[in-house]
């Protein structure tokens, strides 16, 4: 008797404790800390622009976000992990729209961004500027293509990889140009910052963060800028120069599985949202030279549409 | 300069920077020592509690865990047979057998001591020679990092233990297993058969677990039912390291520095080459190369070296240009960043007894290093009385979890098995695994340094590689007459030892 | 006279000589064939960028440079095995020893496809209770703490304090 009534009372309290967890879950969220997977490696720009994300978000949101970072596959792995999650909230990615628009179009994916993705936010943005040494026989970008139009295939780039965010920047203005330049492949964009400063290559593309120091001093010239207004003296934007006007944008956004409920999204919105008021967020990230140039979601997603319009004419166009 | 220097030295000398360096140096042998748990993961968890600490204190600190992460993982290696780094698989080829011997304490010493050697040694050189340094690292591109891979997998392999010809066909199949995935330059997918799961390739530390410690388990689990022999029961473990022992192996160490100082010169090589060369070459030198591979401690005194010896002169292109050489180096230089501090030619001018600051934090590091993993010593090496049948499953444990946290991925934990057979048919058979890791980890980097090098060359290979890039040519010239050498030397010694028997 | 016999004699030893080494040589020089055959089929064509390549090398270069090798050196391999004395291991591994062996392997097997659905803490305290008994602990009550409590501590320690991921539980 004794043994049935207690099993009775545990079996109660059980099944008590199950509904109140789930009706405490769907109230608060998140009640536990949320996963978010990026798909590069460790001690990159998106790794340390995470860390201080991750540091100080938790503020508005209530729990903490884990990274997880899931290298692989030119960021395939993390991305396929990410799209395949359980569209719950507790899982996000932080990517950038290479990853995101471009790669479909490179080869067969087992995902698709567009549909499997939505976009939570995007946190900023790095603005990529085409330098070259001053030493070099151009002075500004118009006479870089009329010397390569002249040498095709002689003009030598480094990039951070093949379709990264080096190298299509270039690519896109050089077909517009219709010059042809051999593109080399380093292993990111440290190695091939290394191999510009030991003018291995004519001319490469890096973010401001690395370049600010040099172009002050003078050891390097920058040709152009990405941005809507010119970051550097006697370097125009991309645009004032007749191309594209979201050329060289790496986009660092954060996404999440389609499926994920509206509330849910709603709450990881509005605390990012929130996020760029914060004055330590924004010291901090003024310190690690990024901007907090934050946009919000469905703006985002606008964006993205038309990227991967015009990647996939890049693609084509490009490749035969 | 000079004021610059005594200046950092002042700077320096703070009683946090100590503080938070010994505790640096404490959770990175910690880390070390957990297999699977990389340097560099432990290095990211890490990176934030510095952006709120002084540069001069939340820096060292990072180094501190870099350090001691680097000498951690040859506690594994050499108590359990797994490598807890990829730095210490050199490590495991002798001391497992010391552990066996009831040595192992000596080991452990002798690989805190060698390690700490050569990272000091390391250390002082990247500081006074910082400048010429920096002018050779900038230099080397990928025509020079064909040339020094091709030379390092010739003199690994030549001095593998066993029938050369076989250590050859292990280097090639190591090779082959390295192309299963993305191929370096473009992404194309080789011999993935369509598997996405092995899209991105074999990861290395399963891998390098697999085939290096479930081997050992398994044998141990071979002899289960033989009963434990009495005769060895009252050796305790506890010889120490003598000093006659570390002077033998002096000569060793010194060129284990060498060889490791040389190759952290070099962006994109790393500590795990570096070990492996350290221990080929000093196998080669000795009068007794049979002893290594059976528990000779100048195999581990070789390897942790040179190991260690890297560390100093990874930091100089982060220091000097501002450019990270590799992922570990990446972290500090968001570690700076985050501090507002632009490494880089300005820094050195605007700040440079700061710089200096750090670099003599860096040598006091080995020192604390040296104190803290000698008191740490007797700890690890309680782990080896642990009885045989909870010690087996805990080391199976830590291999699969290790394994997993690579990257989050279950196929890792096939992997790890798939591997483990691997190594153990091997061992069964008589092949040395160790070419085929060798080939594994130097396949990739050989192959996308050659195609940068075809890029770059723009057509006539061999005449850039010899006339626009005179080290590679350099390099690629004394290739074969190293080889030479080496295979003349392996056959006199084969002779030797065919007339002793 | 002695013509036939030294035949016999050198058949004899050719048979003798032949040894694990030689069949393992063979496999190999089989292996290395096919895959040179495959090696087309095996690998993805680059994309061509504006009619130029975009990396210096073709990826069927080194892998068929690769196979090219382990054809030769297995041949090598061959030619020399018939002279090496070593012996395999596998011929001195007694009945309970290769019991051991594939038990043991069972339990690696189902421990990596049984982690994620099972979480960590539950298979690692699964696969430690086992072996640990198979390894002849007989001392029950240990067993059961230390593969208990050794598999918590690591979870905790790798999720918590290191921030890394490892299988959770799936019931919560």
């Amino acid at each position: 008797m004794k043994l049935k009534a207690f099993s009775g009372i545990l079996f109660g309290a059980v099944f008590a404790l199950g509904i109140g967890s789930t009706a405490v879950q769907a109230d608060s969220y998140p009640s536990k800390p949320i996963t978010m997977i990026i798909p590069l490696g460790a001690g990159g720009s998106h790794d340390l622009n995470a860390r201080v994300f991750t540091s100080i978000v938790p503020e508005y949101l209530g729990n903490a976000i884990i990274v997880k970072l899931m290298p692989g596959a030119s960021g395939q792995k993390g991305t396929a992990a990410a799209a395949r999650a359980k569209p719950d909230g507790y899982t996000l990615l932080f990517t950038h729209n290479y990853i995101d628009q471009l790669q479909q179009h490179i080869e067969k994916l087992p995902y698709d961004t567009t549909k499997d993705l939505v976009t939570v936010a995007r946190l900023n943005y790095g603005p990529i500027s085409l330098i070259t040494k001053p030493n070099k026989p151009w002075k500004n970008l118009k006479e870089l293509i009329a010397y390569g139009k002249k040498n095709p295939g002689k003009l030598k780039m480094a990039t951070s990889g093949n379709w990264g965010a080096v190298m299509v920047p270039a690519a896109r203005v050089f077909a517009k140009a219709g010059v042809q330049v051999n593109y080399i492949p380093y292993k990111g964009g440290g190695p091939a910052f290394r191999a510009f400063l030991a003018n291995e290559v004519d001319f490469t593309m890096m973010f401001p963060s690395v370049i600010k120091g040099r172009v002050k001093k003078g050891t390097i010239r920058v040709l152009a800028s990405a941005g809507k207004k010119p970051m550097f003296k006697d370097a125009p934007t991309f645009s004032q120069l007749g191309f594209d006007d979201d050329i060289g944008y790496m986009n660092r956004v954060i996404l999440a599985p389609r499926g994920i409920p509206a509330a849910r999204l709603k709450v990881l919105r509005t605390a990012i949202a929130k996020l760029k008021k914060n004055k330590t967020y924004k010291k901090m990230m003024k310190k690690l030279g990024e901007n907090t140039a934050y946009m919000s979601g469905d703006e985002y997603e606008k964006i993205r549409a038309k990227q991967k319009k015009r990647y996939g004419n890049l693609v084509k166009k490009l490749t035969n | 300069m000079w004021d610059s220097f005594l200046q950092g030295i002042d700077l320096a000398l703070r009683f946090d920077t100590i503080a938070m360096m010994s505790v640096g140096l404490l959770l990175g042998m910690f880390v070390g020592a957990l297999p699977g748990f990389t340097t560099l993961m432990a290095m990211a968890v890490l990176l934030p509690l510095s952006f709120f600490l002084n540069p001069l204190v939340g820096i060292p600190f990072l180094i501190g865990v870099y350090k001691g992460g680097i000498y951690g993982g040859s506690i594994p290696a050499i108590l359990v047979a797994m490598p807890g780094t990829g730095a210490s698989v050199a490590t495991t080829f002798d001391g497992p057998a010391l552990t066996k011997k009831k040595q192992s304490r000596k080991a452990l010493e002798m690989a805190l001591f060698a390690s700490v050697f050569g990272d000091l040694t390391s250390d002082i050189v990247t500081i006074l020679l910082i400048g010429p340094i920096a002018l050779i690292a900038l230099k080397i591109g990928p025509p020079e990092l064909v040339a020094v891979l091709a030379l390092s997998l010739i003199i690994i392999t030549a001095t593998t233990a066993g029938v050369f010809a076989k250590g050859l066909v292990m280097m090639v199949i190591g090779i082959l297993f390295s192309m299963v995935g993305q191929d370096p330059l473009g992404g194309m997918t080789r011999f993935t058969f369509d598997i996405f799961a092995i899209k991105s390739g074999i990861p290395l530390l399963p891998m390098l677990i697999g085939v290096f410690a479930i081997p050992e388990i398994l044998l141990a689990i071979e002899r289960k039912a033989a009963p434990v022999s009495t005769s060895d029961f009252h050796l305790k473990d506890g010889m120490r390291l003598t000093w006659q022992e570390f002077r033998r192996c002096f000569r060793t160490i010194l060129r284990s520095t060498c060889i490791g100082t040389s190759i952290g010169i070099i962006p994109g090589v790393g500590q795990v080459v570096a070990a492996f060369v350290g221990y080929a070459a000093a196998k080669s030198a000795s009068d007794h190369p049979e002893t290594f591979g059976k528990g000779e401690i100048e195999g581990i005194a070789a390897a942790e070296a040179a190991n260690n010896a890297v560390n100093g002169p990874t930091l100089v292109p982060l220091l000097t240009l501002g450019i990270p050489g590799d992922n570990i180096t990446a972290i500090l230089l968001g570690a700076f960043v985050a501090q507002g501090l632009r490494p880089g030619p300005q820094l050195f001018t605007e700040q440079g007894s700061l710089v200096f600051a750090i670099l003599i934090a860096m040598i006091f590091a080995n020192i604390l290093f040296l104190i803290i993993g000698y008191l740490t010593i007797p700890l690890y090496s309680k782990v080896v009385t642990i009885r045989r049948s909870l010690l087996l499953p805990l080391t199976v444990i830590f291999a699969f979890a290790g394994s997993y946290v690579f990257r989050s991925d279950p196929v890792d934990l096939l992997i790890l098995v798939f591997f483990g057979i691997f190594g153990y048919i091997a061992r069964k058979l008589h092949f040395d695994v160790t070419p085929m890791v060798m080939g594994f980890i130097l396949g990739p980097p050989l192959e996308y340094a050659f195609g940068q090098s075809m890029s770059l060359s723009g057509g006539n290979v061999w005449h850039y590689m010899f006339f626009d890039r005179p080290i590679a040519g350099v390099i690629l010239a004394i290739t074969p007459i190293i080889t030479f050498l080496l295979w003349r030397r392996a056959l006199k010694l084969r002779r030797e030892y065919a007339e002793k028997a | 006279m002695p013509r036939p016999n030294e035949q016999e004699e050198v058949n004899a030893s050719l048979k003798n000589r032949v040894s694990f080494n030689t069949f393992t040589a063979g496999a190999l020089i089989v292996f290395a064939g096919v895959l040179l055959f495959f090696i087309p089929d095996l690998i993805t064509k680059p994309k061509l960028l504006m009619g130029r390549s975009l990396m210096g090398l073709k990826p069927t270069l080194f892998p068929y440079i690769a196979a090219t090798l382990l054809l030769l050196l297995s041949i090598w391999y061959l030619v020399i095995s018939l002279d090496l004395k070593e012996t395999n291991l596998f011929k001195q591994l007694d009945r309970s020893g290769a019991i051991n062996v594939i038990v043991s392997l069972a339990v690696f097997l189902g421990y990596a496809l049984l982690m994620v659905p099972l979480g960590f803490i539950a298979s690692s305290i699964i696969v430690m209770v086992i072996l640990s008994f198979f390894f002849g602990n007989r001392n029950i009550l240990l067993g059961l703490a230390v593969g208990t409590c050794v598999p918590v501590t690591i979870y905790f320690t790798f999720t918590r304090l290191l921030s890394v991921s490892l299988p959770e539980f799936p019931f919560f």
